[in-house]
């Protein structure tokens, strides 16, 4: 009966214990969308977004040493990253061409854009980063094929400051590749 | 009284009376000397008779010079003959060698000419001929014949041979374009290849004329044929019409060979016409063997190489093929009938020439071994005529070179109209052999339960039934849409899911690290945070 009693003691200590409450971050872009109308484009479309494996999870990812990272425990991202990542690209490519990307399927005739995100995380000494590929097939033939990769330092410390310079690495991108779409000359 | 004294006076010694008997015992010695001096040795001759040959009489001449005279004129030991021992001069020793001919000269009346007339009155003769070898002789055989042509004479000796005994015969004259150029020397027949062979000489410098190339034809009489144009008469000269003779020349589109040797052999054809037929000296048989009907082949039917002709059908070996399958003991199985070819070098635009049979000889057996068939073809559909073609068909089954009788075979092959009309046979006799009526009778009690099914009122609205089931399972798919209500639903318990697969994992992995952390309270994991670095 006393083993019993101070079984049960501890067991209400252990609940008492204050859990940790998760912060959720969300990959929107931060320039301007106002209300329009939009056009989508004739001559390009979008095709595959390919996030590496390591990171499709929910934890933000530290990059803690070479080859070596750590996924957050409590700071999530509040969807999954590839759809955080083909949001962000999509709006801000259409803002810089002023025209929307479509579908693949949708757009047959049009060249299509594939990218492929190999690296988007942070470090522990307070910088972002991002390793990019994109290319361009027209008539199931590369046309054009570019890397981007660069890094950022965040503006504070913390997670948040952290997914602003992610956020602000995908718009560079984006803003990239939105200048490699040059239209063919029609006939 | 005066003495008178008497005169002696020496007596002559030697009477002049012996001035005569010495005289002719100089002359003697001198006569003896000249006859020892002109005499040459004795020779035989032996002739078949001793007709016109006299004992001390009948002469030797060459060009009309005495060169010696008959002693002696006996039965040989055979009695079978006669050999005149003739005293010759010393100055026909050099002329007394292996080759020389003797003949009796005595008047002849022949077709073309008489000769010897002389005879009639001087008495026959014997001439010489002398020859070319350096051997001396003293035995020798007397020709029945004066030579047409002397040994010595320049000029070209050439044999021909024919399979037919023409109205050539020795004596008739050689012509070259109309004009006498040499003779045929002799004719004779052997009985062992059964082909009749000439000798001819063609005088120099004619003989300059013949090379490899050219052909000999007989050019005697008058040859007659009719045609589209109506008649043609060709003729050779005026002694061709009346006693026969040959000509001889290079065949219009052959060219000219190279020069031929003494006592080469020529083949000498019938007519000029049959040359344009046959124009080639070289060439190979071949035997192709086919196991379908050899209708409309007949003898002379070309043999072709890719549209090209390069031979002739020689005639179908029907006997000779049952005669083989007899001897290999299978009668009665329907043997290949072989059919004999002949193919010519001389048609592929190679010289006519041995070396050229050797090259295509050579061709053919390398052909073969890459995919070279004999196949029979329709040269004309509605003669029904068939000719050989020769072609290469690679995807064909290996095969090699054999033999029929003492000829090479070509394997063959059925292409075009013959493998066409084997398979529209096979294919009648599968589908004769069909069950039709059984199957059709069959096919109409299938049909009528069919029938009976398609009439029955469930069968009738399974239509119906069948477009609402579509009708469905397009509203399920479509609710199913990346809009609709159902995938969102879906996505945001998907990532319901994650995350309370992601606290699970962090609480197995809590629980991997203290077990002890669902009764004592462990600390919160702490994420590591990024800082910025002071620079």
């Amino acid at each position: 009966m006393k083993v019993a009693c101070l079984l049960l003691v501890m067991l209400l200590s252990g609940c008492a214990s204050q859990a940790v409450e998760p912060s959720y971050y969300l990959l929107r872009s931060n320039q301007d969308l106002p209300s329009s109308k939009l056009s989508p484009s004739v001559d390009f479309a979008l095709g595959t977004i390919e996030i590496a494996p390591y990171l499709n999870q929910l934890g933000l990812v530290i990059d803690i040493a070479d080859s070596q990272i750590r996924p957050a425990v409590n700071h999530l991202w509040a969807e999954p990253i590839y759809d955080g990542v083909r949001t962000l690209l999509t709006a801000d490519i259409a803002k810089a061409n002023g025209q929307e990307l479509m579908p693949a399927k949708l757009s047959k005739d049009a060249t299509v854009v594939n990218i492929r995100i190999d690296k988007l995380d942070g470090t522990l000494d307070g910088r972002a980063q991002i390793v990019a590929y994109w290319w361009l097939v027209r008539n199931d033939e590369v046309i054009d094929l570019n890397r981007f990769s660069k890094s950022r330092a965040l503006s504070a410390d913390g997670y948040s400051a952290m997914v602003d310079a992610e956020t602000a690495l995908l718009e560079e991108l984006a803003k990239k590749i939105a200048a490699s779409l040059v239209p063919p000359p029609h006939k | 009284m005066p003495t008178e004294h008497a005169q002696v006076s020496k007596s002559r010694k030697i009477s002049g009376i012996w001035f005569i008997p010495l005289l002719a015992l100089v002359l003697g010695a001198y006569m003896v000397l000249h006859n020892w001096m002109t005499q040459g040795p004795d020779i035989e001759i032996a002739f078949k008779t001793a007709d016109g040959l006299e004992e001390g009489k009948t002469k030797i001449k060459y060009r009309n010079v005495d060169m010696g005279v008959v002693n002696e004129v006996r039965l040989n030991e055979h009695l079978d003959g006669v050999i005149a021992k003739v005293k010759m001069n010393r100055q026909a020793v050099p002329l007394l060698i292996k080759d020389t001919g003797f003949w009796v000269v005595t008047a002849r009346v022949g077709l073309g000419n008489i000769t010897g007339l002389n005879t009639l009155l001087s008495g026959a003769y014997i001439e010489l001929a002398p020859g070319s070898s350096k051997t001396e002789e003293r035995k020798f055989v007397g020709l029945d014949q004066p030579p047409l042509t002397p040994a010595d004479a320049p000029g070209l000796r050439l044999k021909l041979t024919s399979n037919h005994a023409s109205s050539v015969t020795a004596g008739d004259t050689v012509l070259y374009k109309g004009y006498k150029v040499g003779r045929v020397e002799t004719m004779t027949f052997n009985p062992d290849d059964k082909l009749v062979h000439y000798q001819i000489f063609i005088d120099a410098p004619y003989h300059e004329l013949v090379n490899s190339s050219v052909r000999f034809w007989d050019v005697s009489g008058i040859s007659m044929s009719t045609g589209a144009t109506g008649f043609k008469v060709q003729t050779g000269s005026i002694d061709t019409i009346l006693f026969g003779g040959l000509t001889f020349g290079v065949p219009t589109g052959i060219k000219d060979g190279g020069k031929v040797t003494k006592n080469s052999t020529f083949e000498l054809y019938k007519s000029y016409k049959d040359i344009l037929e046959n124009p080639f000296r070289y060439g190979a048989y071949y035997v192709v063997s086919f196991n379908h009907s050899v209708k409309g082949l007949s003898p002379g039917a070309p043999v072709e190489y890719r549209g090209i002709r390069v031979g002739n059908v020689v005639r179908v070996l029907f006997k000779e093929g049952q005669s083989e399958q007899i001897e290999a003991g299978q009668e009665g199985e329907g043997a290949p009938i072989p059919v004999l070819v002949y193919v010519e070098p001389g048609r592929m635009e190679l010289s006519d020439t041995e070396a050229s049979l050797v090259v295509v000889e050579e061709t053919i057996r390398l052909g073969v071994g890459n995919g070279l068939r004999g196949s029979m073809e329709r040269g004309n559909l509605l003669t029904g005529a068939q000719y050989i073609n020769l072609d290469y068909y690679p995807a064909a089954e290996k095969a090699t070179l054999g033999t029929f009788m003492q000829y090479t075979t070509i394997p063959t092959i059925e292409t075009g109209l013959a493998q066409m009309e084997e398979k529209v046979t096979s294919i009648l006799n599968t589908i004769d052999a069909l069950p039709l009526a059984d199957t059709v009778a069959s096919l109409n009690q299938n049909l009528e339960s069919l029938e009976s099914i398609l009439d029955n009122q469930s069968t009738q609205q399974l239509p119906t039934h069948l477009d609402q089931t579509i009708q469905e399972l397009r509203d399920a798919i479509s609710s199913l849409a990346p809009n609709s209500d159902a995938s969102q639903t879906l996505n945001s318990s998907l990532l319901s899911l994650n995350r309370t697969l992601a606290n699970l994992e962090s609480l197995t992995g809590t629980l991997s690290r203290q077990p002890s952390a669902v009764i004592f309270p462990s600390s919160p994991e702490v994420d590591p945070i990024p800082e910025v670095s002071e620079q």
